[in-house]
């Protein structure tokens, strides 16, 4: 017995030494690293993650604000008559509900106005360039572009465009605030950069993440379309992932990742898997030719009011983009673009047709219905300031 | 890390711990086939119906603040064939021997399969009784005497939360052992594993290894054993394979929210693991025992945890889980209860820290300690068939929930001639 | 070159200017070049090339030419016999990037020619055509490259250099390379140092598509546009040469600062080695010819891609201009570049 109880006692000894380290309550503790700090009031979730911010634009509301009047200021154009506004209307998620829009000059662009939800959540700008990583890179486009010419600011003008800019005094006051540690923000000569960082930051600011299904809020039919969004046979997820519904995001907790593009079987006028010039996505600027066809994959918050659809607005309905998708790529059976999307060599692997019936393709449509944010889309926040 | 005990707290604790020292349990006496006896095959067929199960339909059982996988399954309601084991063993000459066994393992969806649990050769030094033992090849672990055990030799349908969070439930491995077996009541060894067994992954730079030692005291009337062991993997790029580490299609998710993708988190580090086990028992009567056993282990990991979207964050975790068992023993029947409790400390950092530790399941719940409580009664019907009937409170998912469980089991062998196993 | 008057100078005058070039009242280089060539003539025989007294500093402006065949470039003018259609056109844009200037000896060392930061001489020009990285030479003399509109105060024909010769050393090519340097090529465009800024003298030659900078925009109007020969309905009226690198990918460097960007698939900076031959280094003068970098292909046909070649490299007409420029494309490797060449310049003022 003696010996039993020396092993006893040697045993709790032990056995207490070994815990006297340890709590007794299960506790997490999470050090984010700075991951939600910003100068700027970003109004997202908590379980969303912040966005990015360039290490030479930091975010602040007063670039925000001088952005936002910048981006609905029609003088900022060859002909004073067009603003990102003329093709990014708030009450469209900032899209603009045509197929192609045009520029100041009337030149038709070839892609369809992409809506601006969440766009600081993209690791590339635009339908399908990867080289395109920031915002304001991509405000250079349609401010200076000459193919196709969008807003037509270019060498012989931009003096005077700014010219009139430096004249009001709205601007001198949104400048200062803006950029504070600057002397002349906007009579210096970085007014241009400054510019185009101001509107980038409004753009930025753009978030929008209350939506029906955010809320918890949705209708029976759309929680049976997001069970067959999330369902094998459908597999929408596997593009279409995550709080942004893209897997082109990025945010400040992923390092870099080399942005993904798809090609989704919408033509193949060569029979050989050609996309229509100028339209070839990523082969676009890559040149390579297992990249023709790629398009980057769009976020679907707010895509009910953003049609028509794909890059080039050929699609007019969500109901038609379902349909694509099921029959594994579209059949185009005349015309000068005709043929089967469906055989094209470069389609994305996991698009597979798949069976759905029509009262399954309303409860998917429902289910993409309550991803409107109705809040973003009337918030005074990213409305027209000068009305 | 400080603690803060209340006194009812201390004194359980202290009572609890005291209680650890108590006397014996189950020994490993039977392992390795004696010289002279022809094959032995034992099996095991184990089923129970269960009232409830923790988690609903496209679910996925994750206890919050740990780190959970191999085939950690949760139980399922109804009827459920909780286990079916063939073991053969057979000492062949004077000093090796061989061990094939076969088991069910369960999958996702509920699917079954059956994997080949055992499949090592022996080898018994110098003499046929050894003491050392040199075993090679596919097998279960042997420095825990609860992972060694069968499922159904439990007095609970349900492994222990040291088994099911720490290890996985089960762990067969390939690997190799050297044993130093039962001399005396001491008994030693090591163990070194290519790493296919949950927590650590199979690659270059994966693999475990561990070691461990008993004491096994016994009189008349007293048994008692005592033990302890440590292990330590690494873990590359290491997945949940219940639910996730490959192409996932089926959504699941945490119980309580709305079905996704599981999120895929991976972790990439070392696993440390300590444990003391022992057991006491004391003969009361003729056909009466009484006795107690409990374990306790501490798992360290300290590592990176990421995910496909390139997103990652450093974690460093210590945990403990603890389980007592106190039972009683008359005639056919055997009372158990069985306590158990669960502690995680973790801490994650880095940008993405929040969202991977969510996906992971490694946040805590605020003021939610998993805890469980087991009630079983078990009935000796025949030699080789038992009747079980349990009840559960389970307290590990913020959700407490009480079920019942009613099963048998057949365990004996399958050779006349050789009882036991 | 650029000129120290006003843009209110009549424009006969600025002709005249058009293809001279001086030197810095501060130092006279003819005198010390002429008497080195006195000198080495007196001792034996000629050389081929310039022989320096030296070690000394020599600044001076390496003149640039643009011109179409024997024609020089001028704006509002007709051109004939171009590409291999004998299309006449006209311009519309001709101005490029050049940087890492150098001089090579006989012995095949090279001699680091730097830029002169014009950006900080304190000179009244509001848009310096170079800095010390890089030079943008604009061959457009009027705006627009209209017939009838004003001059452009941004026309620059010349590189303002300085270079360091040693002693006996025999100078035998001037070797440049076209474009924008890389480090500079993906930076912000409209906080960029003239001649990188966007609006700027860089209006119309960003090329934020591929990410970077047009490193050339020689753009013509052919006589009736350009057709599709494949398919009729597809026209233009502009036929455009931008070179610049392609296959440049997003990169953390894009949002973090002190990260190296990634390399692009295709940098296309041709390096350009010209021989002097019989010419005098401080007599030559750069040329480049339109023609011959139209040479072979059609100006009054697109078969595909960017209407005339953006370097694509899937761009039909990319295989011939790339050709002529001396650059890799697809599956071809490096040739000899046709399209630079040295002359003497026409009477030193």
């Amino acid at each position: 017995m003696f010996a039993v109880f020396r092993i006893n006692v040697a045993v709790f000894f032990a056995v207490t030494l070994l815990l006297s380290g340890c709590q007794t309550e299960s506790q997490t503790f999470v050090d984010d690293a700075g991951a939600r700090e910003s100068a700027f009031d970003w109004r997202v979730p908590a379980s969303v993650p912040l966005p990015y911010e360039p290490d030479d634009n930091p975010m602040t509301e007063e670039k925000f604000q001088l952005g936002r009047h910048l981006f609905y200021d029609a003088r900022l154009s060859v002909n004073g008559e067009i603003s990102c506004a003329s093709c990014h209307e708030q009450a469209r998620a900032f899209s603009d509900g045509q197929q192609h829009p045009s520029g100041a000059t009337g030149e038709v662009h070839p892609r369809n106005s992409q809506s601006l939800t969440n766009a600081a959540y993209f690791n590339n700008l635009t339908w399908g360039n990867p080289a395109l990583a920031t915002i304001e890179q991509q405000v250079m486009l349609p401010l200076f572009g000459e193919s196709p010419i969008e807003h037509g600011i270019n060498e012989d003008n931009f003096e005077q465009i700014l010219m009139s800019i430096q004249a009001d005094e709205t601007y001198l006051r949104l400048y200062a605030e803006a950029f504070p540690e600057q002397d002349e923000p906007l009579l210096g000569e970085l007014a241009w950069d400054n510019s185009v960082k101001a509107i980038a930051s409004f753009v930025r600011g753009m978030t929008s993440f209350d939506s029906a299904f955010d809320r918890g809020e949705m209708s029976d039919a759309a929680k049976r379309g997001e069970a067959l969004f999330n369902s094998e046979r459908l597999e929408c997820f596997h593009c279409h992932d995550g709080y942004n519904f893209s897997d082109a995001t990025i945010d400040r907790g992923v390092t870099f990742l080399e942005p993904l593009f798809h090609n989704t079987g919408l033509y193949n006028i060569d029979g050989m898997g050609a996309y229509p010039d100028p339209n070839t996505g990523r082969h676009e600027v890559t040149g390579n030719p297992d990249h023709m066809g790629q398009f980057r994959t769009p976020s679907l918050r707010n895509v009910a009011v953003t049609a028509p659809y794909n890059h080039d607005g050929s699609v007019p309905t969500l109901d038609g983009v379902i349909r694509n998708y099921a029959a594994g790529g579209r059949v185009i059976a005349s015309g000068e673009h005709a043929g089967d999307g469906r055989m094209n060599p470069f389609k994305d692997g996991v698009l597979v047709s798949f069976q759905i019936t029509d009262a399954e393709v309303d409860d998917l449509v429902a289910f993409l219905e309550s991803l409107t944010d109705d809040a973003f889309l009337t918030d005074p926040r990213f409305s027209d300031p000068w009305r | 890390m400080k603690i803060i005990l209340t006194p009812s707290k201390r004194l359980a604790c202290a009572a609890g711990m005291s209680v650890v020292l108590i006397l014996p349990s189950q020994a490993s006496a039977h392992y390795i086939p004696a010289e002279g006896e022809p094959v032995q095959v034992h099996g095991t067929v184990m089923t129970t119906w269960r009232s409830a199960s923790p988690v609903d339909e496209y679910e996925f059982w994750q206890i919050p603040g740990t780190s959970m996988g191999g085939d950690a399954w949760p139980v399922s309601q109804g009827v459920s064939l909780d286990e079916v084991s063939v073991m053969a063993a057979k000492r062949f000459d004077q000093n090796t021997f061989v061990k094939l066994g076969v088991s069910t393992h369960d999958g996702s969806d509920g699917h079954q399969s059956v994997g080949i649990e055992h499949a090592s050769l022996g080898f018994v030094c110098c003499d046929s009784k050894g003491p050392w033992v040199v075993e090679a090849g596919r097998m279960t672990a042997a420095f825990s005497p609860e992972l060694l055990a069968h499922r159904s030799a439990s007095e609970f349908t349900e492994p222990s939360l040291i088994a099911d969070v720490f290890f996985g439930r089960h762990f067969h491995d390939q690997g190799l052992r050297v044993w130093l077996h039962e001399t005396a009541g001491w008994s030693a060894g090591a163990e070194v594993w290519q790493g296919k067994a949950f927590p650590a992954t199979d690659d270059s730079d994966g693999g475990a290894w561990d070691a461990f030692a008993r004491y096994a005291f016994s009189t008349g009337r007293i048994h008692a054993d005592v033990g302890v062991w440590h292990y330590r993997a690494q873990a590359t790029s290491r997945a949940d394979h219940r639910y996730g580490g490959g192409h996932q299609h089926t959504p699941v998710a945490a119980p309580g929210e709305v079905a996704t993708i599981f999120p895929d988190v991976r972790y990439t580090g070392d696993v440390d693991l300590t444990g003391v086990h022992a057991g006491s028992s004391v003969r009361i009567g003729a056909e009466s025992t009484l006795g107690i056993k409990g374990a306790w282990a501490q798992l360290n990991m300290e590592g990176v945890l990421h995910d496909s979207g390139s997103r990652e964050a450093d974690i460093v975790a210590d945990q403990y889980a603890v389980w007592l068992q106190p039972y009683l023993t008359l005639h056919n029947h055997t009372v158990s209860l069985r306590a158990e409790r669960l502690v995680a400390d973790n801490t994650l950092t880095g940008a993405a820290a929040a969202t991977l530790g969510e996906g992971a399941g490694l946040l805590s719940e605020d003021g939610h300690t998993p805890e469980r409580f087991s009630l079983s009664w078990l009935y000796q019907w025949r030699p080789q068939v038992e009747f079980r009937a349990e009840y559960i409170s389970d307290q590990t998912l913020p959700e407490e929930q009480d079920r019942f469980a009613v099963g048998v089991v057949w365990q004996g062998s399958l050779l006349s001639g050789h009882a036991g196993h | 070159m650029r000129r120290p008057f006003t843009s209110a100078f009549p424009s006969l005058l600025q002709a005249s200017f058009l293809q001279a070039s001086f030197f810095r009242p501060s130092f006279s280089l003819a005198a010390v070049l002429s008497s080195a060539v006195l000198l080495t003539a007196c001792g034996g025989d000629s050389s081929s090339s310039t022989e320096i007294v030296g070690p000394r500093e020599i600044s001076a402006t390496i003149p640039f030419a643009a011109v179409v065949g024997d024609a020089s470039v001028e704006c509002g003018e007709d051109y004939l016999n171009v590409g291999s259609d004998a299309t006449t056109v006209s311009f519309v844009d001709f101005r490029f990037y050049v940087h890492d200037l150098k001089l090579v000896t006989d012995a095949g060392t090279e001699i680091n020619v730097s830029l002169d930061d014009v950006s900080t001489d304190g000179s009244d020009e509001s848009s310096p055509s170079q800095n010390s990285r890089v030079a943008q030479l604009d061959f457009r003399d009027t705006l627009g490259c209209e017939a009838e509109a004003d001059a452009n105060p941004n026309f620059n024909d010349g590189v303002q250099v300085t270079a360091t010769v040693e002693e006996g050393v025999t100078i035998s090519a001037i070797r440049f390379t076209l474009g924008v340097p890389f480090d500079l090529n993906h930076k912000d465009q409209a906080a960029a140092d003239e001649p990188l800024r966007n609006p700027g003298r860089a209006s119309g030659a960003g090329w934020n598509w591929q990410n970077g900078y047009k490193f050339t925009g020689i753009d013509v109007s052919p006589v009736g546009g350009w057709t599709d020969p494949e398919d009729g309905e597809r026209t233009g009226n502009r036929w455009n040469v931008h070179l610049g690198s392609t296959g440049c990918p997003v990169s953390v460097s894009d949002l973090e600062s002190g990260t190296e960007p990634e390399t692009c698939d295709n940098p296309n900076r041709p390096e350009i080695t010209l021989e002097l031959g019989a010419i005098d280094v401080e007599q030559a003068e750069i040329v480049i010819d339109y023609a011959a970098l139209v040479s072979g292909v059609s100006v009054a046909q697109d078969a595909g891609g960017a209407p005339g070649c953006m370097s694509g490299s899937t761009d039909p007409e990319c295989e011939t201009v790339f050709a002529n420029l001396g650059l890799a494309w697809g599956d071809n490797a490096a040739t000899d570049q046709s399209v630079f060449t040295l002359r003497e310049k026409a009477s030193a003022e």
